[in-house]
């Protein structure tokens, strides 16, 4: 029964997205307002119809409908409820579904905000949309369908892998997703333009909050899956360049790209082209990205066995790089830029230097992904390249951008002047050799390692002088304490300060990087209890084992003592073993920050013996804390500039336009 | 209109001298990308290999990173007593090949577990890992991360 209405829904959602793609074109090619208007219609009937079938297979879990095959791949009775949500979209057709529900609401939502705004472009956005809607219909309907069933009826479910039963896994794979997908609207108005021909700014000032929001999304996904790894899967860190890590972050690298490029073309007019590519890029990508995941073509720990749906997503791939690439060929020449760089010390100029940096990193990821089938096609053969590659080369790359990022927030548009630059800079270069001779005293030694820290650092220190400088303006202006005039900042301009505390948080995470990749001890060990064992700065004692049974699960816990120069404390490092699930006993990690060091203790408990034995992998990761500090600064900055602003009123603007004029002129027309 | 044109060819003069230094920094990235490329791309590089033809590569097997997959043979893995080491061997259609790992072992390994051992042939023939990727073969799809990534060298 849950199956026949589920399959319907998603049936006759199908139908309502593939009308709705074509009256729409049709509308406006013919000038027949009622078919748009009935397109956009469709847009919401789409929506609502796929909420229907999400809601549908929710309840199909809730009520342990096992005659769901999905249902019983990803359930079991004994299941505790928040994971019977991840459950939607733990497997294949369940995230097909959340994805096109994903793409669907956003779509309600343009067609809401933008349908009166933006009239020319609109039909076509619905027609763009609506045709990746119904590739993702397709593939539901025909190919892998969540609503399948199973007969004879099983009693309980296999239930969701106990990997996955982590408060991470909740939000991690939805906030990715939901990246993924919000990259199809700035997308979606990119193609608009280029069908109609209206090539000017509108289209980015129309998707401004899309491509952040879309930004936002995979920086969260990002993040998220970073701490997931380091706490759940226990080698003991976050980042290890595989497959498919390196295609969630490749859109992420397209977008940051994309938000400062944007900005070159709203203010000069340049870029123009380039803007465009880059959102075909990060679109394709984004598509890729799934590609990658779900056709199983290449070897990744997070390898889903291949599926029948990896050439379908080929296909839209192929098509969908086709048809954009051909209309930005036949749109070129409108596609000219009205102001050309005036200097090198310009702000525009760092930005178009920061995207090619950024295109590069993007290129040198892409290569290493696909190297094992370049490699089968040229030489019969696959290779494979390991993390060494990617943190060779990417790492110069990114340490690069960090440094530019730090340069950038120093000149102005157009052209700067060398001095006022220099004038500026004594204190911050004071600064950042301050932290870097600590690093230095504290035990950095290679080039690499100082390089970085002093990158970093500078970054770090142009962008607190900046938050700085404008908050004195402001304080002196408006007559305000300091701390509410640093606040005052964010009200002021709130695109530029929220970027800025991007900034902030990226070199801070750059920090964290350098500390925990150079600074790592790490130590494997197998000890009986009453042994210990020195990593680092500390030693670790073994205590013994215990064993509890719960439902559902039995629990091995290893008590170790944990000792540095002037503190101790216990830790627990377990193993469980989740019924269903007994030749895959999960390793429960313990991280504790030791303050002020700010190192993480990570202890894995690897495997254990009848005799009380136990072996375990212990990791001192140096200032990992920070890593997730720099990630919320991250966020919380993209969540400010990304904040709709209020609607200015014209009384208050001269105010603030009193302040110190040039430095504090927003850089941004508001709309 | 006379003004206007001098502008323009103002501006023209230079946009080129600036069009120039814009291209010389595009090279200039370009060339340092590829250095890095060509650079990096032995140390991070394995070859796939079936077993057959890991055997067949001789003694360049001994330096040569590669990289083989198959299934654990039930019943072969040994675990040593006081340290992490594990021993086990991995099949597939070619042959069979004895594996040495220290580290990690993730989760899901066990017997029939589909594995992905990279590292290189020792003297004794006896395959010695220093990556260990594990793939749950028992579902028919799987969001399995396995516990054993590369751990960065400190």
């Amino acid at each position: 029964m849950t199956a026949n209405i589920g399959t319907a829904l998603l049936f006759i959602a199908f139908l309502a997205a593939l009308y709705g793609a074509v009256a729409s074109v049709l509308g406006a090619r013919l000038r027949v307002p009622e078919l748009v208007v009935s397109a956009r219609n469709a847009v919401i009937a789409v929506a609502a119809l796929v909420a229907l079938a999400a809601l549908t297979l929710m309840y199909a879990f809730v009520t342990h409908d096992f005659s769901l095959k999905y249902v019983v791949a990803q359930t079991t009775r004994a299941q505790p409820w928040p994971y019977l949500f991840s459950g939607f979209y733990g497997g294949q057709a369940g995230s097909l579904l959340y994805w096109s529900l994903t793409l669907a609401l956003l779509s309600t939502v343009v067609v809401l905000v933008h349908f009166r705004s933006d009239r020319q472009l609109i039909p076509y956005v619905i027609t763009v949309l609506l045709t990746i809607e119904s590739f993702f219909l397709v593939v539901l309907n025909f190919i892998s369908s969540p609503f399948e069933t199973v007969f004879p009826v099983p009693p309980d479910g296999r239930g969701l892998n106990p990997l996955l039963q982590d408060p991470g896994m909740l939000i991690h794979p939805p906030m990715l997703l939901a990246g993924y997908m919000s990259v199809s609207i700035p997308f979606a108005f990119g193609i608009a333009a280029l069908i109609t021909g209206q090539v000017n700014n509108r289209w980015l000032q129309a998707t401004r909050h899309w491509a952040l929001l879309a930004w936002l999304f995979l920086s969260l996904g990002n993040l998220l899956g970073a701490w997931w790894a380091y706490h759940v899967l226990g080698w003991g860190g976050y980042w290890g360049w595989d497959p498919v890590e390196n295609v969630a972050i490749l859109p992420w690298f397209a977008m940051t790209a994309y938000v400062h490029s944007v900005l070159v073309q709203e203010r000069r007019g340049m870029l123009k082209v380039w803007n465009m590519v880059l959102i075909i890029v990060a679109f394709n990508l984004a598509v890729f990205g799934t590609f990658v995941v779900r056709s199983g073509i290449l070897a990744s720990v997070h390898s889903f066995a291949v599926s029948e749906i990896g050439p379908y997503f080929f296909g839209f791939l192929a098509v969908s790089l086709i048809v954009s690439l051909t209309l930005l060929m036949l749109r070129l020449p409108q596609l000219r830029d009205e102001h050309n760089f005036d200097s090198m010390l310009s702000r525009e100029a760092t930005f178009l230097f920061n995207n090619l940096l950024l295109v590069a990193v993007i290129c040198v990821t892409f290569l290493g992904v696909i190297f094992p089938l370049l490699s089968d096609a040229v030489q019969g053969r696959q290779i494979n390249v390991g993390p060494p590659f990617y943190q060779q080369v990417n790492g110069p790359l990114l340490l690069a951008l960090v440094a530019l990022m730090g340069f950038g927030m120093l000149v102005p548009w157009r052209r700067g002047a060398a001095r006022a630059l220099f004038r500026g800079l004594r204190i911050t270069l004071i600064g950042a050799a301050v932290i870097t001779t600590a690093a230095v005293v504290l035990g950095a030694r290679s080039p690499w390692t100082i390089l970085s820290i002093a990158a970093c650092a500078f970054a770090l220190i142009v962008a607190l002088r900046e938050f700085h400088r404008t908050a004195i303006a402001l304080m002196r202006a408006q007559q305000t304490p300091y701390p509410a005039a640093l606040l005052a900042v964010f009200r002021y301009n709130r695109r530029r300060y929220g970027g800025y505390l991007v900034h902030v948080g990226i070199a801070i995470m750059g920090l964290a990087i350098i500390g925990s990749s150079f600074f790592q001890a790490e130590r494997s060990v197998s000890m009986r209890p009453g042994q210990s064992v020195a990593v680092g700065q500390y030693t670790v004692a073994y205590q013994g084992l215990t064993t509890w049974n719960e439902p559902g699960k039995q629990r091995t816990i290893a008590s170790l003592l944990v000792r540095n120069a002037n503190q101790s404390f216990e830790v627990a490092p377990q193993k469980v073993v989740y019924q269903n699930w007994e030749d895959q006993p999960i390793s429960e990690v313990v991280i504790k920050t030791v303050y002020p060091q700010f190192d993480d203790v990570y202890i894995v408990m690897a495997a254990y013996g009848e005799d009380g034995t136990a072996s375990f992998h212990i990791f001192v990761n140096p200032l990992v804390a920070f890593l997730w500090l720099g990630g919320a600064l991250l966020v919380l900055g993209g969540l400010i500039s990304w904040w709709p602003s209020p609607v200015t009123s014209p009384t208050t603007a001269p105010a603030a336009a009193n302040v110190r004029a040039r430095r504090l002129t927003p850089d941004t027309v508001s709309s | 209109m006379a003004e206007d044109v001098v502008v323009a060819r103002a501006g023209g003069s230079s946009r080129r001298a600036f069009d120039v230094k814009i291209i010389v920094g595009g090279i200039v990235i370009l060339l340092a990308v590829a250095y890095l490329v060509v650079a990096a791309l032995p140390a991070g590089t394995a070859y796939y290999l079936t077993v057959s033809e890991l055997a067949d590569m001789g003694e360049r097997a001994q330096t040569q990173q590669t990289r083989v997959s198959g299934n654990v043979v039930p019943g072969t893995i040994v675990r040593s007593a006081d340290s992490q080491d594990i021993r086990f061997q991995v099949e597939d259609e070619s042959g069979r090949l004895t594996v040495m790992y220290s580290g990690v072992v993730p989760d899901i390994f066990g017997d029939h577990t589909q594995v992905v051992v990279e590292g290189t042939l020792g003297e004794d023939g006896i395959y010695s890992a220093e990556v260990l990727l594990a793939k749950c073969p028992s579902r028919f799809e799987e969001a399995v991360p396995t516990g054993s990534e590369y751990t960065e060298p400190g």
